[in-house]
Order: C-alpha cells, then structure tokens, then sequence
C-alpha cells in the first residue's frame, strides 16, 4: 500500500521502493488495515465481513430501474453480506480499491475511492467488470469500523474521472497483472478520451434521440445532407462525450452557409454519444449543407 | 388581533410547508441547510428542516475527542440526535462559520469535508461563550428530487493536533495487503 501527502500521487516506479516501508505506513495509518481487511474479505468466501461494520453502520447502494428511475438500497452489514453472499452463488467476487482519497482527523476518517469490482461466472468462466465509486465513513470506536459506506456504479454515459481511475493503473489490471487472464478479458478504458473519433473507429456511433424521421426533417429544413454531392459544401460537427453537437470544420462554407450551419446544429438536440470500449466518446461526423 | 393572529398562523404553516417540501439542487445547498438547522435554536424549524434535508433513516454522529486522545462516540439517526440534543439547545444558542470546504462526488453521490467554528452561547448569561473548531464530513445521495444527507459525522478539534490537516486529501493508489 502506498500512501502520499497532499494530493501527490506517486510514480508506478516508485511502487518498488515503497513496499519495505509497508508496515510502517499501516501503523501510520492503521485506518487502512481496516480497508485492506474489508476488500480483502469482501473477495474471499466464506469470510465474514460484519465485524469491520459499527453496529449502527448503514450501507447505501443506488441501482436505477429499466425506466431510468433510481432506487436507494439500505443495508445494516449484515444484510450487505447476504447480498454478497447471494451473488456469490453463481460468481467468484473480487473487489480491488484503484485509487482511495483520505481525509481524516483524529477519530474520524473518510475514504472516497474507485473500486473495480470482477464477477467470474462459476459455471462457464464469464467475467464481469465493473467500476464504482465508493464513499466510506470510518470511525474509531474500540478499533477502526466503517460506520457508513454509499456504492454508486459507474454509469457507462458518464465514466469516472481520469483521477480516480488512472492510466497507469488501469493498464496493470488489463494487462493481467493484479486480476487474472479471464478477468483481464474486458479491459478497461483503451480509449483516448481527448481523441475525437470518426464514425468508423467508434463501437457504436452517435445516434440522433426519437424518431429516424426526426433528424431527418431537421437535415432537410436546413438544407443538410449526409451524402456529398457538387450542390452541398462539407462540413464537420463534433458529438462530445454529454452527446452536445458543436460545428468544427467550417472552412469550405460561405458565410451564409456557416450562419445556416449554425443554426442547424444549435437547433439539435443532445445525441446519445458515440461508445468505444464501452465508455462514451467524441465523435465527428460529416455533412453538407447547400 | 385576531386577524394578526390568523395572519400569524398562516405564515408559520406556510415556512413549515416549504421547509418540509423543500429540495436541495447541489450538495452545496444540502450542506449550507444543515449548518442553518445546526443554529436554529427552534426545535420544530430543526425537525422541519432535518426532515427534508436527511434520508429517512439517515445518520448524525458525533464523535467527541479529548485531549488525551480518547474518544467518545455518539452514533445514530437524526431523529435520535433531535430528540437528545433538545436540553443542549434550551441551554445554548449556536452559530457556525465555515472556514473551508471541499467535495469528492461520482454521479449521485457525494462526500463534502468542512471545517466549521462553532461558537455556543450561554442563554442565561449571553457573556459565557465557548468557541471550538469543528470538521464534518457529511455523505450525500441524489434521491430523484434533491440531495439528501445519508450521514453526518463530526470530530472537535483537540489543542494537541491541528485540525487544518482534516482537509488536506492524501491520495493512495492501492494494491491489496495479500
């Protein structure tokens, strides 16, 4: 375990040097035995975590029902293990911290972290990745607790930030080196996200919201096609990651066609952006407009 | 009078109705009702506030750290908190300043550290004033409609131990102790 001050993040290199002073910084920290042990024993069967909870500690998950709607579960630790130990009937758990931040005084202490969560199917092998962000309450009460803890997975429409799921780390868990070969199977984040992807490179590309006929009407109000032809100059509009058009290349257009593309594009409404590796992505699309 | 009285009547309901109704549109606003119920020396604007700040079930605790580094804990729900804490507030009227403040959040949940000084007056001789550092650390969940306060906990600050360090985040990238 590696800990640094002041929002300092430590070289991958440094990772070796830091091991001999392991034991030191636990007993610096002894909060994080406390988290060790519960990701630790969250990951094994037949390992009971309630007694790293405080008798009145709650734990909050959200999960969003096929109509978008949210739901809050509340478990006490001893229903959050039955959770966990119902999924556990068909998969093998592991649970991995990526990235923890720490903020503490005295016998108080707060973790806010990304956890990669990996359920390998007993029977065929199937593997399940999933990210979230976790946010744990711990208290010193005869002994380092966990006294609330609320889960949020990630939403594949807005991944999470690049801080707490760092290249460098991420790529060690793709490359199979803190989970195995069939959990390295979906590896996570080889998008760039500053690249703006052409149609073609992307999983699936953006996609208009409602009707076909939608968007189509839109085009031909304004004159826009997606086809090129000698009566249409090109231009270029960018899909973000939120799935807002912005007008990009613009150069082959007069100034009335830029005003009229304009005001094709501000008229749009958002698109579901493009996917690749199962994260939204920027796009950009070519059209002509007369 | 009678007609005041009447005016009166309605004007309350009415500040309670939209307390209770109330939602807060940014963890930011849930943390600045917190502090506003924290000083108001009213039981029932607490209650009302509380009510629509905090998730049914939600937790306030407190956590009381001494100079010799022991620790009580005073874990529980809101409710539990309102209910004990009513002689505290017939005895004391409260304010609080926030110094800092600073939040980590992932789509509907959010994790907000403040540092606050909290200064409690003594009802029956205002000229006794006590003054002392507090850090909070509150968790949050977009329920839908609003932000809502799931915890609450808070530490008082000791002489032997700055409290300026509880809001200064540590990063740690971690590997497993296997």
């Amino acid at each position: 375990m590696r800990v640094t001050k002041r929002n300092i993040v430590l070289s991958a290199g440094f990772f070796l040097l830091a091991i001999p002073t392991l034991n030191a910084q636990e007993s610096l920290y002894p909060y994080l035995h406390l988290m060790d042990d519960y990701f630790t024993r969250s990951s094994t069967e037949n390992n009971s975590i309630t007694e790293l909870f405080t008798a009145e500690a709650t734990i909050r998950s959200i999960t969003y029902n096929q109509d978008g709607t949210q739901k809050i579960n509340t478990f006490s630790a001893s229903s959050y293990e039955s959770e966990l130990n119902a999924l556990r009937a068909d998969y093998k758990l592991f649970q991995e911290p990526v990235v923890l931040l720490s903020q503490g005084y005295g016998a108080l202490e707060t973790f806010f972290c990304s956890v990669h969560t990996g359920l390998i199917h007993k029977i065929d092998g199937d593997t399940i990745n999933l990210r979230s962000a976790q946010s744990f309450q711990l208290v010193n009460k005869d002994g380092w607790k966990i006294h609330h803890l609320s889960i949020q997975n990630e939403n594949p429409w807005s991944p999470i930030s690049d801080n707490l799921w760092p290249k460098e780390l991420t790529a060690s868990i793709s490359n199979g080196k803190n989970i195995s070969e069939s959990q390295a199977s979906e590896p996570f984040e080889t998008y760039d996200p500053n690249k703006v992807y052409n149609v073609s490179e992307v999983d699936e590309a953006p996609v208009y919201p409602g009707q076909k006929s939608l968007l189509q009407d839109l085009m031909k109000s304004f004159d826009v096609t997606l086809q090129e032809d000698e009566s249409h100059s090109p231009f270029i509009i960018e899909i973000a990651e939120d799935g807002l058009a912005s007008l990009k290349y613009v150069n082959d257009l007069s100034s009335s066609q830029i005003e009229n593309a304009k005001s094709f594009v501000n008229s749009m409404l958002i698109w579901y952006p493009a996917l690749k590796d199962k994260a939204s992505v920027r796009c950009k699309m070519v059209m002509y407009i007369k | 009078m009678k007609k005041l009285f009447h005016i009166s009547l309605c004007l309350i309901f009415s500040a309670a109705l939209n307390a209770q109704e109330a939602s807060y549109g940014s963890p930011q606003d849930a943390i600045n009702g917190f502090f506003e119920a924290s000083s108001a020396s009213d039981d029932s604007v607490r209650q009302s506030i509380f009510s629509s700040l905090f998730l049914a079930d939600g937790q306030i605790n407190a956590i009381i750290f001494k100079e010799d580094q022991s620790v009580i804990n005073k874990l529980g729900s809101w409710k539990k908190f309102l209910g004990e804490s009513t002689s505290f507030y017939n005895s004391y009227d409260l304010s609080f300043d926030e110094v800092e403040r600073s939040i980590n959040y992932y789509e509907d949940i959010a994790a907000v550290h403040s540092l606050a000084y909290q200064t409690l007056t003594e009802k029956i001789n205002p000229s006794v004033i006590y003054e002392q550092f507090l850090w909070y650390t509150f968790d949050l969940i977009y329920d839908g409609n609003g932000w809502k306060l799931t915890s609450v906990s808070w530490i008082n600050a000791t002489d032997n131990q700055p409290i300026d360090d509880a809001l200064t985040q540590d990063t740690i990238w971690h590997t497993l102790n296997k």
